[in-house]
């Protein structure tokens, strides 16, 4: 097993607001949003790894510091085995790539898609490597590239904005919801597209998504997330078929499906704010299973190879999917 | 504009702009995709919103309530949507509930209102799954007792299905196929709707590529002739392309395909 990313301990704060004269004056205390706090994780080189949770989880914060466009706050990111720093930021960012959600705001409405697609090769335009790559995700090179992005329909612009990030050959990509601001019938091409050119060029991916049957669809392993923390992480298989968190299980159940018109309906609540999260788990003030222990941060068990942060799980009170 | 729109008998497309105002929130009520950013005043609390909305109905109906007695009926509509902490809320503003919350502020305005027609465009993309299903079974308990009758819109098929009695397949402004959700999920009469049902992914990878309509949809700008979707369609043949079917009865359905006739 070799491991492309390891996350240590790592956090993620962002100011919740600039501070002012007057609070540095006073030494009032900065007020943090806790995008990510306390992530381990590490992801398997030529792996599909999804990242799936509710909006404000985390997700592309993870994916952020993935592809170095922002620096923990805390704990260490280790690429291929070297912690990520000083110099070796740079290296790593020529070693990752990503795509994101929306299309029509990540490529400049201005440029042609040739001068798109060969940007990150740094002034250097090639030619052969360009057409390759836009042959590759399905666009003639011919009829594209002197176009702009405007000529082009939302599908294709997700092409061309994922021919850009692999024209550089990354080893790692990330993949922000490349598809939920896609046509629903241009989603399964895009799915079949990711899947073939991971086989092309067996890269790795990190695949953003909240849409649980897509994740199961193009992912090996799954990682949960909720407000700002991990909370499952493992085999999708596993994770689908028998979910072990109190929250995967209820986000499984609360997928609409053709099979009953009845929808699970979980209890109420509320994500906590970020800001001042309560301690300990922060799924306590919603779960089902909720207890005494749960005030205190939940180790992290491991069951069947997978990892869940709960505390009906540690020690010998395993409990067999509660359900 | 040609044609017209009758709710409830009246037809709306003939009506003035000071009498739409009349109609709007009392006979009909939208709730919109992103309420964080557009379907509340940003600078009014809550309660204020909560309370004018009330004492507009209140209005139109020449009831008279005393504030007491309009604070409390805010409060229980509350309850009913799950918020938690009502009279906390009423005091705060907009931004500083969360998405989910704020969702369920408007559909509280729609019950204090009481529409006879409630129109939800995509009320919980912006939601998470666990919240959507929240908002989904309250929409279909509102429907159920106090007969309210609703339009949803969404692209997720599978959540239509969950929700409606009856479904609306729309395609370049046209509609494709209309019946009951049942029938229409298990014997789909359109390609179109057939070939959304086919690819939404159900098992991984390793079962094989998704199917997947080919192509992508087509510009207002430059709309095919002769069927909308032929283009796309694994069906395709002659008729298709130079004539445009018409949207016919076909058992409980209706649908717009030269294969149904």
């Amino acid at each position: 097993m070799d491991e492309i990313i390891k996350f240590v301990g790592l956090k993620k704060y962002y100011m919740a607001y600039q501070r002012q004269l007057l609070d540095v004056i006073f030494r009032r205390k900065p007020v943090y949003v806790r995008a990510l706090d306390d992530v381990n994780l590490s992801i398997v080189r030529g792996s599909v790894t999804s990242v799936v949770g509710e909006s404000g989880s985390g997700k592309t914060t993870m994916g952020k510091i993935i592809t170095t466009m922002e620096k923990p706050t805390g704990g260490t990111y280790y690429f291929e085995g070297k912690e990520v720093r000083g110099s070796y930021v740079e290296e790593v960012r020529k070693r990752v790539s990503m795509v994101f959600q929306n299309p029509a705001t990540s490529v400049n409405p201005r440029m042609k898609i040739k001068a798109i697609v060969s940007e990150p090769l740094g002034g250097r335009f090639d030619e052969n490597r360009v057409a390759e790559v836009l042959e590759s995700v399905g666009l003639r090179y011919s009829d594209v590239k002197d176009k702009q992005p405007r000529e082009l329909s939302g599908g294709q612009i997700q092409r061309v904005a994922i021919a850009r990030a692999l024209v550089k050959n990354p080893e790692l990509l990330v993949l922000d919801e490349p598809t939920s601001a896609l046509d629903e019938s241009v989603q399964a091409q895009m799915l079949n597209l990711f899947v073939e050119l991971q086989k092309q060029y067996s890269v790795t991916y990190v695949f953003i998504t909240h849409n649980i049957a897509v994740a199961k669809y193009i992912s090996d392993t799954m990682v949960v997330t909720y407000a700002g923390k991990v909370f499952e992480y493992g085999s999708t298989e596993k994770i689908l078929n028998s979910p072990k968190h109190p929250y995967t299980q209820l986000l499984i159940s609360s997928v609409p499906s053709f099979e009953s018109k009845k929808l699970r309906s979980p209890t109420g609540g509320d994500v906590p704010s970020l800001i001042d999260p309560p301690p300990g788990c922060r799924f306590k003030n919603r779960c089902p299973f909720a207890m005494e222990t749960c005030s205190k941060e939940p180790p992290i068990a491991e069951i069947n190879g997978v990892k869940v942060a709960c505390w009906l799980y540690v020690g010998g009170n395993a409990v067999e999917n509660p359900n | 504009m040609d044609g017209k729109i009758e709710v409830s008998g009246i037809d709306i497309s003939k009506k003035s702009e000071d009498e739409m105002s009349n109609i709007r929130g009392t006979t009909m009520f939208m709730i919109f995709q992103n309420p964080p950013l557009n379907s509340l005043n940003p600078v009014k609390t809550v309660g204020f919103q909560l309370m004018e909305a009330i004492s507009i109905r209140n209005q139109r109906n020449g009831e008279n309530m005393t504030e007491e007695q309009m604070k409390n009926e805010v409060v229980e509509t509350m309850k009913v949507v799950r918020l938690p902490d009502p009279e906390r809320i009423l005091e705060r503003y907009p931004h500083e509930l969360s998405g989910g919350q704020v969702q369920r502020v408007v559909i509280c305005m729609a019950l204090l209102l009481k529409p006879r027609l409630l129109i939800a465009d995509e009320p919980t993309t912006a939601l998470d799954v666990t919240i959507q299903a929240q908002v989904v079974n309250l929409l279909k308990e509102l429907n159920q007792t106090r007969k309210m009758s609703i339009i949803f819109i969404t692209h997720d098929l599978s959540l239509a299905y969950v929700l409606a009695d009856r479904i609306v397949v729309m395609y370049a402004g046209r509609i494709m196929e209309d019946g009951p959700a049942e029938d229409l999920i298990r014997k789909p009469l359109h390609p179109y709707t057939e070939g959304l049902l086919m690819s939404i992914p159900t098992n991984d990878k390793n079962a094989g590529p998704l199917y997947s309509i080919p192509g992508s949809p087509p510009s207002f700008f430059s709309l095919p002739k002769g069927c909308k979707f032929s283009p796309r369609c694994r069906y395709v043949f002659g008729k298709c392309e130079t004539e445009e079917p018409r949207l016919v009865n076909y058992g409980s359905s209706s649908v717009r395909c030269w294969l149904r006739g």
